[in-house]
């Protein structure tokens, strides 16, 4: 794959402007970073690029609403962070599932060894696709992407003492595989 | 922004430390673009132009999105089962002969797949496999319609059936053929 254009303001104002050649540019300069969020947050490939396609198409039709206050890559983010809750608030839905923030399980695979590198330690993002679901997307948002407990419960209609002890057991997770 | 506060500060340091080294980008397996591109081709954005307004001749070859087919199949059959049901059940009466508008709708579809057949090499393996999916599903509903008026000819649910299975084919067509020549070589 080709090496990513540098993003440009001109071709997210010419892609507001209805040119989706721009758009395609400001697609490529992006998707790699939007691509890493999608993967960590779902820890699913084939979500992931379910996700990276939702959150362009999303983006494209939105694309008025980016005033340039934030950064056009901290724009892309939250639209993706909130494509991802949303399709995962549906998914939970339909799934009869509602305890995404308590108490899952962790994979067992964390326990068995499975995922382990050539020296015997797991590597962190395997580590993070091994998360609960709650904890992985806390430990996310919080430690990868940088939002704050009140913005992460803000967006995902959680408390924000859940988002802490979420993160906390994500983190104690975390160091138990780096000690392996 | 990072708060590691309730760990020791050595693990807060490695954990950091490894989140750090995380790489910022992660290019996925396949190129997702002309599946983003189909799909951006149907929708109108806030601000500028409705479906197409980006225009055709980037020269995309493969077209990686054709979710839109499978909604537009499911819209196909769901409208068709949902014409069917509401014409069964109003069974009007009447009854003339459709034939002469069966043979329209024919000449429109066909002349619509000629048009979509132009387009095929620049239409990727997937893309086809559900077009022609979705049209062999069309065309079946159409058959058998056919057959069930053939047997009650001034039957009106199915006329309304066998008409409103045609209208969803062209119309079917007709948005295929708008998004191939947009988007295709």
């Amino acid at each position: 794959m080709p090496p990513a254009p540098s993003p440009s303001l001109a071709d997210v104002r010419a892609a507001q402007s209805g040119d989706a050649e721009a758009f395609g540019r400001v697609y490529r300069a992006h998707v790699g970073r939007v691509h890493a969020l999608a993967l960590r947050l779902t820890a699913d490939r084939a979500r992931a690029e379910e996700l990276v396609q939702d959150a362009f198409v999303r983006a494209w039709e939105k694309l008025e609403s980016f005033r340039g206050e934030s950064s056009f890559q901290t724009w892309l983010h939250r639209l993706t962070v909130n494509c991802f809750l949303v399709g995962d608030r549906s998914r939970r839905r339909r799934e009869g599932r509602v305890e995404m923030y308590d108490e899952l399980p962790e994979s067992p695979v964390d326990r068995d060894g499975e995922g382990l590198g050539r020296e015997g330690r797991m590597d962190l993002e395997a580590a993070i696709a091994r998360l609960a679901p709650g904890a992985r997307t806390a430990f996310v948002l919080h430690e990868i992407e940088g939002y704050s407990h009140e913005e992460i419960a803000a967006m995902s209609g959680v408390a924000a003492a859940t988002i802490r002890a979420q993160l906390f057991r994500a983190r104690k997770k975390l160091l138990e595989v780096l000690d392996r | 922004m990072s708060d590691f506060d309730e760990l020791d500060p050595r693990d807060a340091a490695r954990l950091r430390e490894a989140v750090q080294a995380l790489p910022r980008e992660v290019e996925p397996a396949q190129d997702l673009w002309p599946g983003i591109r189909a799909e951006i081709a149907l929708r109108p954005a806030q601000g500028h132009g409705g479906p197409g307004h980006g225009g055709p001749g980037h020269g995309a070859v493969r077209w990686g999105g054709y979710r839109w087919l499978a909604a537009a199949a499911a819209l196909v059959l769901i409208t068709a089962t949902t014409t069917w049901t509401l014409a069964r059940r109003s069974d009007p009466a009447g009854g003339a002969t459709l034939g002469t508008e069966f043979a329209s709708y024919e000449r429109s579809a066909a002349d619509l797949e000629a048009s979509l057949q132009r387009h095929r090499a620049g239409l990727d393996p997937n893309t086809l496999a559900v077009l022609e999916r979705t049209l062999r599903t069309i065309d079946g509903a159409i058959a058998e319609a056919r057959v069930a008026l053939a047997e009650r000819p001034s039957d009106p649910a199915i006329q309304a059936f066998v008409a409103s299975a045609y209208r969803q084919k062209i119309d079917f067509l007709r948005r295929a053929n708008d998004v191939a020549s947009a988007i295709g070589p």
